[in-house]
């Protein structure tokens, strides 16, 4: 195309100057070494000049070689003048790029500025970068590429949801993740947009930037611009890619001899052997299970047979006055386990058209569908857990052979047999689930120059989604022996709707050299709209499978109940305006005014004034850096200080409301099932809430060298967040916490991006790119008059006797973990005598016991041993109790980051990208499930760290026998002997003890994806009509350097019925491993 | 130009025009204001259910309601083994409450009061400011909230003892983390509320939803129960058991004072206990005057219409918890009669048992003891077994009687009614108070009586058995006071009532040693041996040697026919050909209250185990738990000795052993408080678990009583 029009340029010129002196013939050639078609050689002070030709040769005749100055330009490159000097041939000019990424234009709020022009904090994405790496997810892609932004993968499952945080978020329980905005549109969510369809993504940070999004921009701004066609001929892509993945990281439970002997153990404790025996054999025999192989409940776990791939088709076209692009994608990622996935179709199709020069029309439509099928690992009480990976059965010893009789078995015994007799897969099987979200968005905007330098803008949109969730549980159930016994199923339909509207109008006014201003004002209104439908139906028949029952949901015989609920709407209306001014182009000022109106506050306290102001000095531009331009490309210096609002909790806080009871209990009066009010929230009305408000400090310097092949910046912010909307506990009849706005924390933080350009030759380029965050959080205020606030994770449930497991302290970080310091165990040292009769240990005077264990053990050599603290006056007491509970573990990282290299050579292509996270604790909470009896059956496995050699143990190796005496056991267990750790029997199998051994580092280094890809030569590709066509490999995952012990250290379970997960952040219990998986893909062009 | 500027103006105008500040107000319409649910009955009876549905919650349906309600003399089930660990029901059976301030159950269970309470409140002050409250409807309603909000309150006060009062619904801005009031102040206050409300309500069998909601009939009895709680004992904050008098001034405290009319027409005025008795047979006296009704002829009926899912008003019970099947209830499962196997109608996890005392206790012909106390289990639909002395169960509920399909897979859920009071409950409080004002008179002995004549209905010695039962404890005031502490026990077994009665009389300690003493005599008595070893240390024992040490029973298909209820059987011949059986079962009976543990001692140290080998030279090797080895020639003593130990079985170790500790006698009150749970605490500054007799750890420990040992040489 380029080459087409050149010639014809060339022609034109070619006919007008004919006139023949001196000729001067050469080649021009671009920063790569490839020749330049249709660059302008022109002779300074004359109007004599041409074009190169195709192969970027130019030949012009010169009146006076000697003196005469060739300047030669081409657009986007550097003007380059060569003073001849009478060579007249073989001349060689080779033109520096002009491109600098700082004359890019970066989307911010409402508009659009040079980066060059930035005041505030953000950084860009490009959509190539991060197509490079097959995933599906936009989050995924984003992972470790910018500084400040902490990307946490929940999980391996399927559809693990990413958790962003900007800048550590500064809500204490509310919702810390950024406001999404895809062209334009604020959304939920982002995991509907493939990664094709992305042009780039660009995260604001500071409050200049974010304030012009007012309430909503509290928690930084992510704004994603979709892929349009650049016009011209239609252009068709095809990306394709699969990928196979197992699990990454395997645990070691105990083989099957150490499984027995230690059950043996704990049966020989318990005083009855009886029923072991008949579960195993008798002691002499248990040498044969020496050769018994485990059975590997990972792989049944998590060995499904996964097989990952996208298929994305796009069509982009159009003339000069329209152009459109289509796409079209299908997404499809296996789980680890069995019957668990997660598909999407998602197509995307965007229009513009210029109706006249002054008058611009767009339009952009979404669309997307997602399927996600099985529970995985998380939450309810009959689904299975990962910890059971590791504590079922090692083997089933003698009951394979004997015949049971299930009919005099009790409740909670039937339900082990079933655990014990039925796979892990197959338990998985009876809990079935099948969430689809469906997703349409359409977008259009009008741009109308008025004249020259006033532009008004206007856009409106409309989202809507219909969510189902489906869920059936079998007969086997403990949910289904509350209604029957027999299968039961619920479907929960959920209907959303925003509209949204804008309009700005901006005026443009270059006053002279000096002074350039730009000022925007504009209004929004956004409203947003849900309800729902529940049906839920018991006693289906055994026979018909999850999908016979939803086909047929009247077949229940039991109860059958149908609830709707139209929820208040989530009203904005808002007032805002910017004004930019530039002096000498080198003294910037940013001024952002927004006001906001939020319907979820009350009367007198729906509005929120949110201002900022930013200024940037680019110091490269003053006279006294010239001597520095030829090393120096850009130094800027940037400062800014803002608010911004968060309004991020439910709809209705503010007002007493009554609405139908959503539970499951009704009030029986008439053998009817009766209906019932009750105060719509759970949460005391407060009529005085309102914003909770941000404000960010920033001083950032954005520098580049060498023609900006280094560049990066570097950004200190200090941020404050008030009147924070957090739930205060309270002591009130009928609620237990309120919504007050009366807490504060504080993010201070570092951030630094390096991107480097090292080698950029023709057939060789070579780059890399760094970046590191480093964020402290600080918790200033609680609610008047506290001091902290403990909450529980609920990973355990009331298992945990002092269930709050996390604390948040005024002055200290959130997210601190909160227990017992562990203190090894008792040794023999600890105790004065064993009294037989008793058959207990008296311990010596001084050393502390503790009744919190609850194991088969009690309190003896080889009981788990915690530090006592404190007591109820301050002092140590001897006991340790819920006074001795400190702080064990601090989630919060020290710094994290990213950093990868991309390089081409000859047609191949490799991309490398690093994630790593320093400094920050993980609560195993699995550990801690796998390591004890915790409720885990009546013979459980254990991890390995436990087997006899290495734990403590009361059973004389050589003779089978339990020992008792101080004398025996020391000899076993102590001294050369010692042990590791304390005895497993010495914690209660429904009695968890969050420890700080349970809490690990889990810094992590991840080769995050590997990538080697090759484009076939042009040439060859010509001949069969096609502009490009690439095919790449893909490791995904391939290592994690880490010291952490459970599967992997990037997790942050979601813990059943955990109302404060945004404060319990950093434990890993029942999380769904991670997969290592390997990609093939290719993308072609037509 | 001008042109494009008026375009803009006119665009503007219509987007600000747009969004005006009703934008901003928003509601759902699937929600509605406290003004609309009040401006009819219809929705102010789904806010009133919206408070009966915290019945139907775990927190009250496995907790409060029964498992938390022993253990006593009647309701009692064996706890866990070991120290407990913090966080198990069983900590409270075995009155070790105090040390679960975490424990989220009672967490649980105390918003459960406090959130009934409020929405009460919600009712109450809804329909007050209504402008239809004057509506019969509404005004029986308001009575409903009244005695709900004092039923949660009875339950708090005797669950956590002193406990705040709320009168308003929650509003921010008042006073809500509210310091303990003194639990006599709480039940005057609900009491005056009922008093004043009671007249406008309606009887069951005109009110609409009869039994199932409260009503008058209960709201009289409710009265009389609380004026019994109001002149009765109470844990104080110093740990000692007080009534009012003893340590309020119920002289000048108006807050203590309850004003009524008296059934004479006269006004009232109560502040002194003598009074609050006279308040009891007042409104007694008031339901028998205005509702006279003699008792259900057939006892067992009661309970089984409920497991039936029939209701009568106007009938025994007055107010019965209404669940609905998959909708909540678990009566049937946490209490009644086990189903261990699988059985048509679903399974049980049986935590409220029964005392096998309290069985004894019974007289021979007193129908309500096998309606009462289930001596078997239900294995499958056909197969019944029985079940040992430590594991009778409550016979007044059984869900094989269901007549809905449970389903052969069902747990919770069952539907089966709760009855929070019944008629007899109303004599027997008549008799009581009348006792404690008059003695045994007339009043007091015919109320008693009718509650025995239903019970002895079939006796072939009735008027032993009633009359002159009742005449001879009537010329005593503590006879009669005796009669009636043990006519409660036979008349409500398994309805869970004994606690918070063993509470206000003030003789829970007392019922708790004498169970313990008695149950261990028993189990002296079921082993001859050691009765004559241990008869001068317990010389009791000898009252219970004709107690059953087994029960003896023939089977077929699943009907059981037991060949002695309670008493020792010499000789089991002659039953083989009464009952034409072949094969006769025993069951163990007093013998299981006995432990007896066997150790071999040498040199001093004890061994659980001894295995004894002849070697080919004729030495013989005595191996001691695999460790210890001793050999000897033949015939002659390794110095082992076996070593027998008799010691109190765990039944009567565990049962109450956080009153009990080491020595088996409990001294002072029983702490049967709770405590308020660490949630709770950490978001109050007023309240705090100091005082009430609270102990930060575990109390009591699992150390069997030894009777005797005896030690013979082995060889």
């Amino acid at each position: 195309m380029r080459k087409l029009l050149c010639s014809l340029l060339l022609t034109i010129f070619c006919v007008s100057y004919a006139s023949a002196q001196t000729t001067v013939t050469g080649v021009v050639k671009d920063d790569t070494g490839e020749s330049l078609p249709g660059a302008s050689v022109i002779i300074k002070g004359t109007k004599g000049g041409t074009m190169t030709d195709l192969n970027g040769k130019f030949s012009l005749s010169v009146a006076a070689p000697s003196t005469a100055v060739l300047k030669v330009s081409y657009i986007g490159m550097k003007v380059f003048e060569l003073p001849l000097k009478g060579k007249t041939s073989g001349l060689v000019i080779q033109l520096e790029s002009n491109s600098s990424q700082l004359d890019e234009l970066v989307v911010v709020g409402y508009g659009s500025v040079k980066k060059k022009d930035l005041t505030g904090s953000v950084t860009t994405v490009k959509g190539e970068s991060l197509t490079k790496v097959p995933v599906t997810s936009v989050a995924e892609a984003l992972t470790g590429k910018i500084a400040g932004v902490r990307m946490t993968t929940t999980d391996g499952s399927p559809d693990a949801e990413v958790l962003i945080r900007v800048r550590g978020g500064g809500s204490i329980t509310g919702d810390n993740s950024p406001l999404y905005v895809v062209d334009g549109f604020p959304v939920d969510k982002i995991n509907d947009i493939p990664t094709n369809d992305i042009e780039d993504i660009t995260v604001l940070r500071d409050a200049s930037s974010t304030a012009i999004y007012g309430s909503r921009g509290a928690n930084g701004v992510i704004l994603i611009t979709t892929k349009k066609s650049d016009g011209g001929a239609t252009k068709v892509n095809y990306n394709s890619f699969y990928t196979t993945k197992k699990i990454a990281n395997r645990l070691k439970p105990m083989n099957t001899y150490d499984y027995v002997m230690s059950n043996y153990e704990y049966a020989l404790l318990k005083g009855s052997t009886s029923s072991f025996y008949n579960s195993f054999g008798v002691y002499d025999d248990l040498d044969l299970y020496k050769s018994v192989k485990p059975i590997d409940w990972q792989s049944d776990m998590f060995g499904a047979n996964v097989l990952t791939q996208q298929q994305n088709v796009s069509v982009t076209g159009g003339n000069k006055t329209t152009n459109f692009s289509l796409s079209g994608t299908y997404d499809y990622n296996g789980g680890l386990m069995v019957n668990n996935d997660y598909s999407r179709y998602a197509f995307q199709f965007k229009l513009n058209h210029e109706m006249s020069k002054n008058l611009k029309l767009g339009f952009n439509a979404r669309v997307s569908d997602q399927v996600v099928n099985g529970s995985g690992t998380q939450g309810g009480s009959y689904k299975v857990r990962t910890s059971q990976a590791i504590t079922s059965v090692a083997t089933r010893g003698l009951s394979d052979f004997i015949s049971v009789d299930t009919s005099t078995m009790t409740d909670e015994e039937l339900q082990q047999y079933i655990q014990n007799t039925q796979s892990l897969s197959e338990q998985a099987q009876q809990y079935w689930k099948r969430t689809n979200n469906r997703s349409f968005n359409f977008n259009g905007s009008l741009d109308w120059i008025i004249f020259k330098g006033l532009t008004a803008h206007g856009e409106a949109g409309y989202g809507y989604g219909f969510n189902e969730a489906k869920n059936w549980w079998s007969a086997t159930t403990t949910n289904a022996s509350y209604v029957g016994g027999l299968p039961l199923a619920d479907w929960t339909k959920t209907n959303t709707g925003t509209y949204r509207e804008a309009a700005t109008l901006t005026y443009d006014l270059k006053a002279n050299d000096d002074h350039h201003i730009t000022v925007m004002a504009g209004q929004e209104v956004s409203s947003s709209m849900s309800n729902n439908t529940y049906m839920y139906g018991t006693k289906y028949s055994k026979a018909y499978n999850a999908e016979t029952v939803f086909a047929n949901f009247g077949l229940a015989n039991g109860v059958v109940t149908e609830k709707s609920a139209i929820n208040a709407a989530d009203n904005l209306n808002s007032y805002f305006g910017r004004l930019n001014y530039s002096f000498k182009e080198r003294y910037l000022l940013a001024i952002t005014m927004r006001e906001d109106g939020s319907s979820k506050f009350g009367d007198g306290h729906h509005w929120g004034l949110f201002p900022a102001v930013a200024g940037g000095w680019r110091i490269l531009d003053e006279p006294f850096m010239g001597s520095t331009k030829k090393v120096l490309s850009n130094l800027k210096l940037r400062v800014s200080y803002g608010e911004a609002g968060n309004n991020r909790i439910g709809n209705t806080l503010y007002m007493m409301t009554y609405a139908l009871n959503n539970g499951t209990k009704r009030y029986g009066v008439g053998e009817t099932a009766n209906n019932d009010y009750s105060a719509a929230s759970s949460y005391l009305s407060n009529p005085l809430l309102t914003w909770e408000t941000a404000v960010n400090r920033d001083l950032g310097l954005d520098f580049g060298f060498m023609d900006e092949r280094i560049n990066g910046t570097f950004d200190i912010y200090s941020n404050t967040t008030r009147n924070l909307l957090i739930p205060h506990t309270i002591t009130a009849p009928g609620y237990t916490a309120v919504y007050e706005n009366t807490a504060q924390t504080s993010n201070q933080g570092i951030e630094l991006s390096i991107n480097a350009s090292i080698v950029r030759k023709k057939n060789f380029t070579l780059d890399a790119n760094f970046n590191i965050g480093f964020n402290r959080s600080k918790v200033d205020a609680l609610s008047s008059g506290l001091e902290s606030m403990s909450f529980a994770s609920g990973w355990a449930g009331t298992d945990n006797k002092n269930q709050e497991d996390y604390i948040v302290k005024v002055g200290q970080p959130i997210g601190q973990i909160y227990g017992w310091a562990s203190d090894g165990y008792y040794t023999t040292n600890d105790f004065d005598s064993y009294n037989a009769a008793t058959k207990t240990y008296v311990l010596k005077s001084g050393v502390p016991t503790t009744g919190l264990l609850g194991g088969a053990t009690g309190i003896r050599p080889g009981t788990m041993k915690l530090k006592d603290v404190s007591g109820p006056n301050g002092v140590p007491d001897g006991v340790v109790d819920s006074y001795d509970r400190v702080v064990i573990g601090k989630t919060s990282p020290l710094f994290q980051g990213g950093f990868g290299l991309s390089s081409s050579c000859y047609g191949f292509d490799m991309n490398a990208n690093f994630t790593f996270t320093v400094g920050n604790d993980i609560y195993n909470a699995n550990k801690i499930a796998a390591t004890q009896q915790y409720r885990s059956g009546t013979y459980p496995n254990m991890l390995n760290i436990m087997n006899q050699s290495n734990s403590y143990s009361y059973m004389n190796p050589e003779t089978g026998q339990l020992m008792t005496s101080l004398a025996d056991l020391a000899q076993w267990n102590e001294g050369t002997n010692a042990k590791q750790y304390w005895s497993p029997y010495s914690v209660g199998s429904t009695t968890v003890v969050p420890t700080s051994w349970a809490i690990e580092d889990g810094s992590f280094l991840r080769l995050q994806s590997l990538t080697i890809g090759y484009t076939l030569p042009k040439k060859l590709l010509g001949k069969l009509k096609i502009q490009n066509l690439r095919i790449y490999s893909t490791a995904t995952n391939l290592f994690v350097l880490t010291k952490y012990s459970g599967f992997d250290p990037e997790i942050s379970s979601s813990v059943r019925n955990s109302e404060y997960s945004n404060l319990t952040p950093g434990i890993d219990y029942s999380s769904y491993p991670k997969s290592r998986g390997y990609t093939f893909g290719l993308n072609i062009t037509f | 130009m001008k042109k494009k500027i008026n375009i803009l103006i006119t665009a503007l105008a219509i987007f600000t025009l747009s969004s005006c500040n009703d934008f901003l107000n928003v509601s759902s319409p699937s929600q509605a204001d406290t003004k609309f649910v009040f401006s009819n009955t219809e929705d102010a009876q789904k806010v009133l259910m919206g408070v009966y549905v915290k019945f139907c919650e775990d927190p009250f349906t496995s907790r409060m309601s029964n498992a938390w309600m022993q253990n006593t003399d009647v309701e009692c089930y064996g706890p866990n083994a070991g120290l407990p660990s913090g966080g198990h029901r069983s900590d409270l059976f075995g009155l070790q409450a105090s040390a679960d301030v975490s424990f989220s159950d009672v967490y649980n269970a105390w918003n459960n009061n406090y959130q009934a309470i409020d929405r009460a409140n919600q009712v109450i002050d809804g329909i007050k400011s209504s402008a239809i409250s004057s509506n019969a409807e509404m005004q029986q309603m308001l009575g409903e909230a009244y005695c709900l909000k004092a039923y949660r309150y009875w339950m708090l006060c005797n669950f956590w003892g002193d406990v705040p009062y709320f009168d308003v619904p929650a509003k921010l801005g008042d006073e809500l983390d509210k310091p303990k009031a003194d639990k006599n102040i709480v039940y005057s206050k609900c009491l005056q509320d009922l008093v004043d409300i009671e007249g406008k309500m309606k009887f069951s069998d005109v009110n609409t939803g009869g039994i199932e909601r409260m009503n008058r009939d209960f709201a009289l009895g409710l009265i009389a129960r609380i004026a019994l709680f109001r002149a009765g004992y109470g844990m104080t904050s110093n740990g000692t058991m007080k009534r009012a008098d003893d340590y309020l001034d119920i002289a000048t405290n108006s807050d203590l004072a309850v004003t009524y009319t008296d059934n004479d027409g006269n006004t009232q005025i109560a502040t002194s206990y003598t009074d609050y008795y006279k308040m009891a047979k007042n409104y007694a006296q008031k339901l028998i005057s205005l509702k006279p009704r003699s008792l259900r002829s057939d006892f067992v009926s009661i309970f089984k219409d409920e497991c039936q899912y029939k209701v009568k008003n106007n009938d025994e019970v007055l107010y019965e918890v209404a669940f609905t099947e998959s909708y909540g209830g678990d009566v049937g499962w946490c209490i009644g009669v086990a189903n261990t196997g699988t059985c048509a109608l679903g399974n049980t996890t049986d935590q409220v048992g029964l005392s096998p005392l309290y069985f004894m206790s019974f007289a021979d012909n007193d129908v309500r003891r096998d309606a009462t106390c289930a001596r078997y289990s239900n294995v499958n639909d056909t197969i019944a077994s029985c079940t040992s002395s430590t594991n009778l169960f409550v016979g007044k509920w059984n869900r094989a009687w269901a007549t809905k399909a449970l389903g052969s897979g069902s747990s919770k859920g069952t539907g089966i009614n709760w009855p929070l009071m019944r008629y007899s409950d109303v004599l027997l409080m008549l008799a009581e108070a009348e006792n404690e004002l008059n003695g045994g008179t007339d009043v007091a002995k015919s109320a008693l009586k009718a509650v025995r004549e239903r019970a002895f209905v079939n006796s072939p010695t009735y008027n032993k058995d009633v009359t002159s039962y009742v005449d001879s404890v009537a010329g005593s005031k503590d006879l009669f006071f005796k009669a009636i502490v043990n006519e409660r026990a036979w008349e409500f077994g398994g309805e869970c009532l004994r606690k918070f009665d063993l509470n206000r009389w003030n003789n829970y300690g007392e019922t708790v040693n004498k169970v313990v003493a008695d149950l261990n005599n028993w189990a002296i008595s079921s082993d001859s041996t050691l009765t004559s070893l241990v008869k001068d240390k317990y010389p009791d024992a000898i009252k219970f040697k004709n107690n059953a040490d087994y029960l003896y029973f023939a089977k077929s298909s699943n009907k059981i026919t037991w060949m002695n209820d309670k008493y020792k059987i010499t000789d089991i011949i002659p039953y083989f050909s009464k009952y034409n059986v072949s094969v006769i079962y025993k069951i163990s009976w007093g013998a299981y209250l006995l432990k007896k543990v066997t150790t071999y001692t040498y040199n001093g140290v004890a061994y659980t185990k001894v295995v004894k080998v002849t070697n080919t030279d004729g030495t013989i090797t005595y191996t001691l738990d695999g460790i210890m080895t001793v050999s000897v020639a033949s015939g002659v003593s390794p110095g082992i000795n076996k070593v027998v130990s008799y010691q109190a079985g765990d039944f009567a170790t565990r049962l109450y052993r956080g009153y009990t500790g080491t020595t088996g006698i409990g001294t002072g009150a029983v702490p049967y408080l709770m405590p308020i749970g660490t949630l709770t605490l950490s978001s109050s500054k007023v309240l705090s678990n100091d005082g009430y007799g609270f102990s930060n750890t575990y109390v009591g420990t699992d150390v069997n009583v030894e009777f005797a040992s005896v030690a013979t040489e082995y060889k």
